[in-house]
């Protein structure tokens, strides 16, 4: 994929603690074409949301990328200098986070802090003309007089709202590629179907890449063009999402997919035995195997590699036993 | 308004419950007095071994009206009755004996247990609050196994366990005094999907088992179809539609269940990306100074001046399908 606006290649990551090592993210690799959306899926600790912050140059101290490659467009992003990092980020890509009341700051007018994420990557740019510039992303991100709420503190607005302030910055500068870590996650159900709206909008737009991580399947399915399904710090499958959600081939997807209960439908949910596996203790081979009903000595023995299912070019599952389409 | 049609000795009947709390008018000690109406004239009831969920979104006032039944909070006004006494004033040992009969499960499994303290000695403390420290040393194994884990975890503290472990704890304390309604404030709502499933079958197990009724408090209207036989949604401080859940979930006709069914993402991508969709309009109104009439009629569609007068009641549409919506078809 040559035209990829993002693209991630083998992509390890460590924490290192005083017990020891452990793997958090483990040869991984996806791509983002420009106008497409591709959605991280997994479980609490899957690794997704290190993923988004090792492609953000956020990783935390504790974390250390052990090999592979990130580039942005042109540029490769590992082992380039922190001010060019710095440069790209809320200008060529941006981030939207789960809790906007932690990303704004509570002191300065929301205006005023859109209006310097315009200053900061566009310094031609008047104070005038990016306040102005402010009003008219709010007004695009659905905000009702952004003249006057453009003059609020964080506080006086509601959590929809300030997640729709934290997309209007994170498009100031016309981003290639968006981020959106769990970013209706805390919101009410009608205000998260608004806030999806407003970035599917944002993204059609400006024609941006859109990397959407998320536990929610309902969002995954309404948002994504392809999904990136995570297990253990690995991919376990990938694929345009009408097929990974409809056929799935990877037990684990499988799994997910039975547990999640239905709004049309009473049947019991199926739970996935067991747990994810600590990063400290993970099995040898697939780390599935020890909740998987199809797991035998193979799969201990070796990591299955992500391979085509069936036939299909675009449609990958890193299984040995893999239901078969 | 009207009693809700249900069973004949309901377990728990609740009518007219109202509760505001007072708040002060602003950050500088302002005088002017203002109240939240979190709960504004809530009625239901619950037959013994049967799931009520009551559905809403942040502010609607599903978890005050829990607090109220757990007597966790004094009502402003309305009446709980619970077998078919008046315990919305009780207290000293009348209170006590309640309790027993009413236990709770709360959303967050990491703040829900003393840190400094051995599980099995928190799955103990309703029966040593009852008086009843004899039965402990036979209980806890018993409990713990019920809710699947090794009698041997009694021993360990609370960070030793995983999110769904510790609400499988929080559900064998609230059983050890053998409830016979068990209240449950977003019990699954911090949890993964493939523990959220572990502890659904576990919940669904258990009221089986023993004829357990639930009060089931949710915002997530997926998990509210897989576990109720009935449903109320709430908005506002106000039952806005109730019923038998098949029915609510498949022929919705306030215009606000519509809304909120709506607004749920369907994980099939083929159905998600063909249905119809309801996107309301702005946020919802604040509890402190609500609309007139019928609350929703500043997000609602179907509104016209009428709605703004009077308060549309619960009405019957048959089959104990109850709308407060006079213009809905």
């Amino acid at each position: 994929m040559a035209d990829a606006v993002l693209a991630v290649d083998e992509l390890s990551v460590v924490l290192r603690t005083r017990g020891g090592e452990a793997t958090i993210l483990d040869a991984v690799t996806i791509a983002v074409e420009a106008g497409e959306t591709v959605a991280l899926v997994g479980e609490s600790g899957a690794g997704k949301t290190m993923l988004a912050l090792a492609v953000m140059g956020l990783l935390p101290d504790a974390m250390a990328v052990t090999g592979g490659r990130i580039r942005l467009l042109d540029t490769e992003l590992l082992g380039a200098p922190d001010a060019a990092i710095r440069s790209l980020r809320g200008g060529e890509m941006a981030m939207v986070f789960q809790d906007p009341q932690s990303s704004l700051h509570p002191a300065f007018r929301v205006g005023a802090q859109v209006a310097e994420a315009i200053r900061t990557h566009q310094p031609g740019v008047g104070k005038a003309a990016a306040h102005e510039r402010a009003v008219a992303l709010l007004t695009r991100v659905g905000i009702p007089q952004a003249d006057a709420r453009a003059r609020d503190y964080p506080h006086q607005l509601s959590g929809g709202m300030r997640q729709r302030v934290m997309i209007a910055m994170a498009m100031a500068n016309q981003p290639r590629l968006l981020i959106a870590d769990e970013a209706t996650t805390a919101l009410d159900v009608t205000v998260q179907a608004q806030v999806l709206e407003v970035l599917r909008a944002a993204q059609s737009e400006t024609g941006a890449a859109m990397l959407v991580v998320t536990h929610d399947l309902g969002v995954v399915s309404a948002v994504a063009d392809r999904v990136v399904v995570m297990y253990a710090g690995r991919v376990v499958e990938a694929g345009p999402v009408i097929e990974v959600l409809t056929a799935p081939a990877h037990p684990y997807t499988r799994g997910l997919l039975a547990a999640v209960p239905r709004i049309d439908d009473a049947a019991p949910v199926q739970a996935i035995p067991g747990q994810p596996p600590s990063p400290f203790a993970r099995p040898s081979g697939c780390a599935f195997r020890t909740r998987c009903d199809r797991a035998d000595d193979t799969c201990a023995a070796a990591v299955p590699a992500l391979a085509a299912v069936g036939a299909r070019s675009d449609h990958d599952v890193a299984c040995f036993h893999p239901e078969s389409a | 308004m009207s009693a809700l049609p249900v069973a004949d000795s309901p377990i728990v009947a609740v009518e007219g419950l109202v509760k505001h709390f007072p708040v002060r008018g602003d950050a500088y000690g302002g005088h002017a007095e203002q109240v939240v109406h979190a709960v504004d004239g809530v009625s239901f009831a619950i037959a013994p071994g049967e799931t009520l969920a009551l559905v809403g979104e942040s502010g609607c006032g599903k978890s005050t009206v829990a607090r109220l039944v757990l007597r966790l909070l004094d009502a402003t006004a309305g009446t709980i009755e619970f077998d078919g006494v008046d315990v919305t004033r009780l207290g000293g040992k009348q209170l006590r004996d309640l309790r027993r009969r009413v236990q709770v499960v709360f959303q967050d499994p990491f703040s829900s247990f003393d840190p400094r303290r051995r599980v099995g000695d928190s799955v103990a403390e309703p029966l040593v609050a009852q008086g009843r420290k004899a039965e402990v040393a036979a209980r806890v194994p018993e409990l713990l196994d019920l809710v699947g884990l090794e009698p041997a975890a009694a021993n360990r503290y609370p960070h030793e366990f995983s999110g769904g472990q510790r609400q499988r704890l929080a559900i064998a304390r609230a059983l050890s005094v053998q409830p016979d309604l068990v209240v449950l404030d977003e019990p699954v709502s911090a949890l993964d999907v493939s523990i959220q499933a572990q502890v659904l079958t576990l919940l669904a197990d258990l009221r089986a088992r023993f004829g357990l009724a639930y009060l089931f408090i949710s915002h997530d209207l997926a998990v509210v179809r897989n576990v109720a036989d009935r449903v109320a949604v709430m908005h506002l401080g106000h039952i806005v539609e109730t019923g038998p859940t098949g029915t609510v979930f498949a022929e919705p006709v306030h215009p606000y269940t519509r809304a909120l069914l709506s607004a749920v993402p369907d994980p099939d991508p083929v159905r998600e990306r063909t249905r119809e969709r309801i996107v309301l309009a702005g946020d919802p109104p604040s509890p402190i100074d609500p609309p007139s009439g019928c609350r929703f009629r500043t997000r609602c569609s179907l509104a016209e001046e009428s709605c703004a007068a009077t308060e549309p009641p619960l009405v019957d549409r048959g089959n104990a399908h109850l709308v407060a919506c006079p213009l809905a078809p």
